[in-house]
């Protein structure tokens, strides 16, 4: 593993300021989020969740065609040209 | 160093030491370079390689033999699965740049959950299939130090989420800024565009106010990266905040000139003539596939990434209706419309139906996306990445020649540089719409007539097939370029 990140980019001190400010505020609120979530069932915290799942897998509207309900077509996208 | 003879660098893959990539023969390739060969080796035989590309998120690719290096230096070469077609942040619509950020936190969210990170985060590594959106740059991939920030946070936020905020709470329309913009949008310039109330939503507040005063305050100073420790817990909220931040960033498209005209009735045609338009249409479509005048099949043009299958693109095609028929017929289909609200309707039905076979643009052709960046190469103007079989121009030229004054020779000598054919509607005067569009201003348009578009057409085109349109006035052409 390289001991240190190779970047590239000009990462300008006041962001990595400000990211390592913000990080730390958001850690507490996103960890309560993710045990409320857990607690009403409405998703798993984040720590467990399946950062590989893909978006098909948890968005109905990305669902693939194979998956998705008989006789859903792309009628929505259809309308009329410019005229 | 020198160069094999038959390799072209790309214009725009020059950024990062790690590697580059380049065409040799037809075909892409990119090189990694002796600094970059162990982080490469371990992504490539990682987990998180084999579950990004099998998710859809991280474009396929193939290792490729060194013989085939742009040069001497070369530690490695891959051949990444050839795209269609290149399309840049400017053109996306709201949901494709907010789709595109999503994937980009998704892709970084994964990575630091098996100890890796994104070193870069451009707008510009993400490119759609269809509507999916891919990322492209396999270099882009470093194993995470211990307690390191996120080197690419500022450019995440400059090329994501400031755009993202800015469309959002706005104006859908500042979306092109990005063309101006090619480093992403500065967070000080988004920070006094953005509406004051924005300071009070969390995420915006904190990831774009204050990220950007935070960097006024620091501009003079030196730091180094591994000065800033962040514990990986912290690092996993920071993505988390800043998915949550883009998630609850949203547009309605409607209200706009063209994002319900789907839905409305049109004067234009009478009874039967829209069906009999589709029909039309359809048969001279299924003649280009055929492929008689050897245009259709082949991927013809000089884009960015031509490859197997017929190409069509439709100009001005509003919410799709005749892309689909193109799309049916075994195209690929690159839909334009200068309507951000008509393509954003067009994205999410074709998001809903997950079509991997037409991609919605945003693009004005009376002023299309030009040559940008350095020797303005390193983003390919629209003409430069043509690589259409055939063109679709549906109730379109009376626009371009009636309300934005082009003439209607330069409006063919368009559609001549964009494909070897053409399905073009005429719609002559005394069509309802050329009336509305005569309606508020001096009728300067003496050539407007069915003989200029003739004349026209003749300079560039021969006349395949031309079919008047039961119940209107209006005329289809299939043309052939000359």
């Amino acid at each position: 593993m390289p001991p240190h990140v190779f970047a590239y980019l000009d990462l300008a001190s006041g962001s990595m300021i400000i990211q390592a400010a913000i990080a730390g505020i958001v850690v507490v609120p996103v960890l309560m989020r993710n045990k409320i979530r857990a607690l009403l069932g409405r998703g798993k915290p984040a720590e467990d969740l399946d950062p590989m799942t893909p978006l098909d897998a948890t968005d109905p509207e990305r669902a693939p065609v194979s998956e998705r309900a008989p006789g859903a077509t792309l009628n929505d996208a259809t309308g009329s040209d410019r005229s | 160093m020198t160069p094999d003879h038959g390799a072209t660098r790309h214009p725009a893959s020059w950024r990062d030491p790690s590697g580059f990539i380049y065409r040799r023969d037809g075909v892409l390739l990119r090189q990694v370079q002796p600094v970059w060969l162990e982080e490469w080796v371990a992504f490539r035989d990682s987990a998180l390689a084999r579950r990004l590309v099998a998710a859809g998120k991280l474009l396929p690719w193939q290792d490729s033999d060194i013989a085939d290096a742009f040069d001497s230096s070369a530690a490695a070469v891959i051949r990444p699965e050839t795209l269609p077609f290149v399309s840049y942040p400017y053109e996306w619509t709201f949901g494709q740049l907010r789709d595109a950020a999503l994937l980009t936190l998704d892709v970084q969210s994964a990575a630091l959950g098996q100890g890796w990170t994104l070193k870069d985060a451009t707008a510009y590594n993400v490119q759609f299939r269809g509507v999916a959106p891919v990322l492209i740059d396999h270099l882009s991939f470093q194993r995470l130090p211990p307690e390191s920030p996120w080197v690419a946070y500022q450019q995440f936020c400059e090329h994501f989420l400031a755009p993202l905020a800015l469309m959002s709470r706005r104006d859908v329309r500042m979306g092109r800024m990005l063309r101006d913009q090619l480093d992403g949008i500065p967070l000080d310039l988004a920070a006094t565009l953005l509406p004051g109330r924005s300071k009070l939503r969390l995420g915006l507040g904190a990831h774009l106010h204050l990220h950007a005063r935070s960097q006024r305050s620091h501009a003079g100073d030196a730091r180094k990266p591994t000065e800033v420790k962040i514990a990986l817990g912290r690092l996993t909220a920071l993505v988390e905040s800043l998915r949550s931040t883009v998630a609850g960033l949203t547009w309605e498209p409607s209200g706009t000139e063209w994002a319900d005209y789907a839905d409305r009735g049109h004067a234009s045609y009478e009874g039967g003539a829209p069906d009999a338009k589709e029909a039309i249409v359809r048969a001279m479509l299924e003649s280009a596939v055929d492929g008689s005048s050897g245009g259709a099949s082949s991927g013809s043009g000089g884009g960015e990434g031509a490859s197997s299958g017929p190409m069509a693109w439709d100009l001005g095609a509003n919410t799709g209706r005749f892309s689909r028929i193109a799309a049916d017929l075994g195209y690929r289909v690159l839909s334009f419309d200068i309507d951000p609200a008509a393509a954003e309707r067009h994205y999410r039905a074709l998001r809903s139906a997950v079509r991997t076979d037409t991609t919605p643009l945003v693009m004005d052709l009376a002023d299309p996306s030009p040559g940008l960046g350095w020797a303005q190469q390193e983003r390919a103007g629209l003409l430069e990445r043509a690589n259409a079989d055939v063109i679709l121009a549906l109730a379109l030229v009376h626009h371009l020649a009636i309300g934005r004054n082009v003439p209607l020779p330069m409006v063919v000598d368009l559609f001549a540089a964009l494909a070897p054919e053409a399905v073009v509607e005429w719609v002559p005067r005394g069509d309802p719409m050329v009336d509305v569009l005569l309606a508020s201003r001096e009728d300067v348009f003496t050539d407007y007539t069915t003989e200029g578009f003739d004349s026209a057409v003749a300079a560039r085109f021969e006349v395949r097939t031309r079919r008047p349109i039961e119940g209107s006035t209006r005329v289809l052409y299939h043309l052939v370029r000359r």
